[in-house]
C-alpha cells in the first residue's frame, strides 16, 4: 500500500509506500510530514517508523479479501496487470456502458514494454478540500495495481504526480500510474493555473486533453476560492463533492 | 536547432571554499573526465539517453560523490541508493529506490524502463529485478567507504550534540566538521544532454542523506522533482530532497518554458530563486542546446560543454578554469 498527502500551505507534505501491516497508510505519510526530518518512507523502513509511531497495526491478512484473492487469480492466468476488480475478468467484450476492466492480450495493441495491460478506472482514493480561508489540501492512498511487480512504486505517493496542493488548489489523481507519474498530472494542474493564469475547470481540462498520452486517469481538484472541479478520460470515476453553498454531487460515469 | 550541448553535476551543497586540494583535485579531474566522455559519445552521435546513462554510471563508479560507490550511509549504516532517468521526447522514464547490490543504479534504472510495465520500483522488488536482469551485483560493502563510515559517526555525534547541547564537542571533530561536512553530504550526481535535432535526456543517481532514516526516499528518483525531460529542456536536481519535491524543481523548469514562454535560463533562475536559500541546485539543457547550471547553495560541482566549443568546469560561482 501507499499513500501521500500534501498541505497547500507552506507545500509540506508526506507519503509512504511498500506498506503491509499499517491500517491507515495515509496517516502515516502525515506522520512522516510531520514527526520525521524526511517526506517519503518506503518498505521496512516505513514499517519501522510505523511501529516507532505507535499507529494501528495489523495482520497483512486483514487487508486481503477473497473478492481479491480470486481477481489476483484471474490476472495471473491472463499474465495481465490489471487494476479493477468490480467485473469478471474475462468480459472483455464490448460492453460499453460498463465501467469494467478491459483484458488486453498478448496480441492486442495495448501494451507497455511487451507486457499486457488493462487500464480502466482503478480503485485508488483520494480526497482533496479547501477551507473558508482558502487553503488547500490533498491526499491519495491505494493498493497499487493488481499483479503488479514486487516493489512497483506507484504515482499516488509521488508528489506532483499523484497528490499536489499548493496555494491555488489541491489535486489528487487515479488512473494509470505511468501515465499520471509521465505527465506530473497533479502539479500540472497547478502549474497551468499558476503560469498560464487558467481557472480550476479550465486547467483541469487542458491537463485531461494536453497532458496524458494515452494513459487512462482521472481526478479530482479545488482550488482556493472554493471551486471543484473533476475530470477522466475513462469512462467513469467513483466520486462525490460538496460546497459550503450546499452543492452535493455523488457520481460514477459523466 | 543550436548543436549539441551536455551538463552534469556532482551535488550542490555547502562546499567551502577552503576545500583542501586533495579533496578538490580528484573531484575536478572526473568532472573532466565525465564530461570528455559525454562531450566524445554526443560528437560520436550517440542518443542522448545512451549519453546520460553513460556520464552517471562513471561518477556512480567514482568513489568521491555520494553515488554508487561512495554513497552514504543511512543511521543503520547501510547504504540506499536510487537513480532516475528520462527521455525528453517519449518522457519515458524510470526510477529505483532502496539499491544496496546494483553497481550502477542509473542503468536499472534504464531497465526498468525499458523492460517492465511501470516507471519505479524499489527495495527487495528492484533487487530482484536486478537480479532477473543480470546487471552487475556486488557484495553491499562494495559501496561502503571508510570516509563515509567517519561520515555516519560524525553526523551521528553531532545529532547527539544538537539534543544534549551540554555536552561538549571533542576539539578535533569541531576542526573537521565543516569540511566534512561541506564536501560529503552532498554529491548527488547527474548528467542532462541534448544532440543536434533536439533529442533531450536527463539522468539521476545518489546515495541520499548521511545518517537518514531507513526507507527514506528523496527528490531524486521522482519524475518531476529531482529528474525530468520533456521536448522541451532536460533537467537534473541536486541539494536538499525535501525541498525539491515539494518546489517539483525539475518539473517547473520545464513548464515555466512550456506555460511561460520563458527561456531556459529564466526558468531555471525562476525555480532557483524560489526555493529556501542553500538548499538547491540544478543543471539544465534545452532543446536549442542552451545550458544553465545554477545553485543557490554556497557550490555546485559541475561542468558542462556544447558544440561551438564551449566548456565550463566549476564548484563555486566563479568559473575554475575553462
Amino acid at each position: 500500500m501507499e499513500a501521500s498527502i500534501m498541505d497547500g500551505r507552506g507545500r509540506r507534505c508526506g507519503a509512504v509506500s511498500g506498506l503491509t501491516t499499517v491500517k491507515n497508510p495515509v496517516s502515516l505519510a502525515r506522520l512522516v510530514m510531520d514527526n520525521s526530518p524526511h517526506s517519503y518512507l518506503a518498505f521496512d523502513g516505513a514499517e519501522e517508523f510505523a511501529r516507532d509511531q505507535g499507529v494501528e497495526l495489523v495482520d497483512n491478512s486483514y487487508f486481503i479479501t477473497e473478492e481479491n484473492i480470486g481477481m489476483l487469480k484471474l490476472a495471473k492466468e491472463a499474465n495481465s496487470i490489471m487494476f479493477d476488480y468490480r467485473v469478471p475478468l474475462l468480459a472483455a467484450d464490448t460492453c460499453g456502458a460498463s465501467a469494467g476492466p478491459m483484458v488486453v492480450t498478448a496480441d492486442d495493441a495495448l501494451q507497455m514494454n511487451g507486457l499486457p495491460i488493462s487500464i480502466y478506472a482503478p480503485e485508488t482514493v483520494g480526497c482533496v478540500v479547501v477551507d473558508r480561508n482558502g487553503w488547500c489540501a490533498a491526499a491519495t492512498s491505494t493498493g497499487g495495481l493488481m499483479n503488479k511487480m514486487s516493489g512497483r512504486i506507484g504515482d499516488s505517493p509521488l508528489i506532483g504526480a499523484g497528490t499536489y496542493a499548493c496555494n491555488l488548489c489541491a489535486v489528487s489523481c487515479t488512473g494509470e500510474g505511468e501515465a499520471i507519474i509521465r505527465s506530473t498530472l497533479a502539479r500540472d494542474v497547478a502549474a497551468v493555473m499558476e503560469y498560464k493564469g487558467l481557472g480550476l475547470q479550465e486547467a483541469v481540462h487542458f491537463v485531461m486533453k494536453e497532458r496524458l498520452d494515452e494513459g487512462k486517469a482521472g481526478l479530482i481538484a479545488v482550488s482556493r476560492n472554493g471551486d471543484v472541479a473533476y475530470g477522466f478520460n475513462t469512462n467513469g470515476m467513483f466520486r462525490g463533492c460538496a460546497t459550503e453553498d450546499g452543492f452535493m454531487e455523488v457520481g460514477i460515469w459523466e | 536547432m543550436g548543436g549539441w550541448a551536455i551538463a552534469l553535476h556532482g551535488g550542490a551543497g555547502d562546499i567551502p571554499l577552503t576545500l583542501p586540494p586533495e579533496r578538490r583535485a580528484p573531484r575536478e579531474a572526473t568532472l573532466r573526465r565525465c564530461l570528455d566522455l559525454g562531450a566524445a559519445a554526443l560528437r560520436a552521435r550517440r542518443p542522448p539517453l545512451d549519453v546520460v546513462e553513460l556520464v552517471v554510471r562513471e561518477l556512480e563508479n567514482c568513489p568521491h560523490f555520494n553515488a554508487g560507490r561512495g554513497s552514504v550511509l543511512t543511521a543503520d549504516g547501510t547504504v540506499e541508493m536510487e537513480a532516475c532517468i528520462m527521455d525528453g521526447n517519449t518522457k519515458k522514464c524510470g526510477a529505483v529506490s532502496g539499491l544496496s547490490t546494483v553497481v550502477n543504479p542509473v542503468s536499472l534504472a534504464r531497465l526498468v524502463m525499458e523492460r517492465t510495465p511501470h516507471i519505479y520500483l524499489a527495495f527487495d522488488g528492484a533487487e530482484a529485478f536486478a537480479r532477473e536482469q543480470g546487471v552487475e551485483i556486488v557484495d553491499a560493502s562494495h559501496f561502503i567507504t571508510p570516509e563515509n563510515i567517519e561520515r555516519l559517526k560524525q553526523a551521528k555525534e553531532a545529532n547527539r550534540v544538537q539534543i544534549d547541547y551540554t555536552q561538549p564537542i571533542k576539539g578535533q571533530q569541531h576542526q573537521e566538521a565543516p569540511c566534512i561536512k561541506g564536501d560529503s553530504q552532498i554529491g548527488t550526481v547527474g548528467c542532462v544532454a541534448v544532440d543536434g535535432d533536439g533529442n533531450l535526456a536527463a539522468a539521476t543517481s545518489t546515495g541520499g542523506l548521511v545518517n537518514k532514516m531507513v526507507g527514506r526516499i528523496g527528490d531524486t528518483p521522482i519524475i518531476g522533482a529531482g529528474t525530468y525531460a520533456n521536448p522541451f529542456c532536460a533537467v537534473s536536481a541536486t541539494g536538499k530532497g525535501e525541498y525539491i519535491i515539494r518546489a517539483t524543481v525539475a518539473r517547473d523548469v520545464a513548464a515555466l518554458m512550456e506555460y511561460k514562454g520563458l527561456s531556459l535560463k529564466e526558468a531555471a533562475a525562476h525555480v532557483i530563486e524560489n526555493v529556501p536559500k542553500g538548499n538547491v541546485g540544478l543543471v539544465a539543457v534545452s532543446s536549442e542546446g542552451e545550458v544553465a547550471m545554477l545553485f543557490n547553495t554556497t557550490g555546485m560541482f559541475r561542468a558542462c560543454a556544447t558544440e561551438d566549443g564551449y566548456e565550463e568546469i566549476g564548484i563555486w560561482p566563479s568559473r575554475v578554469d575553462g
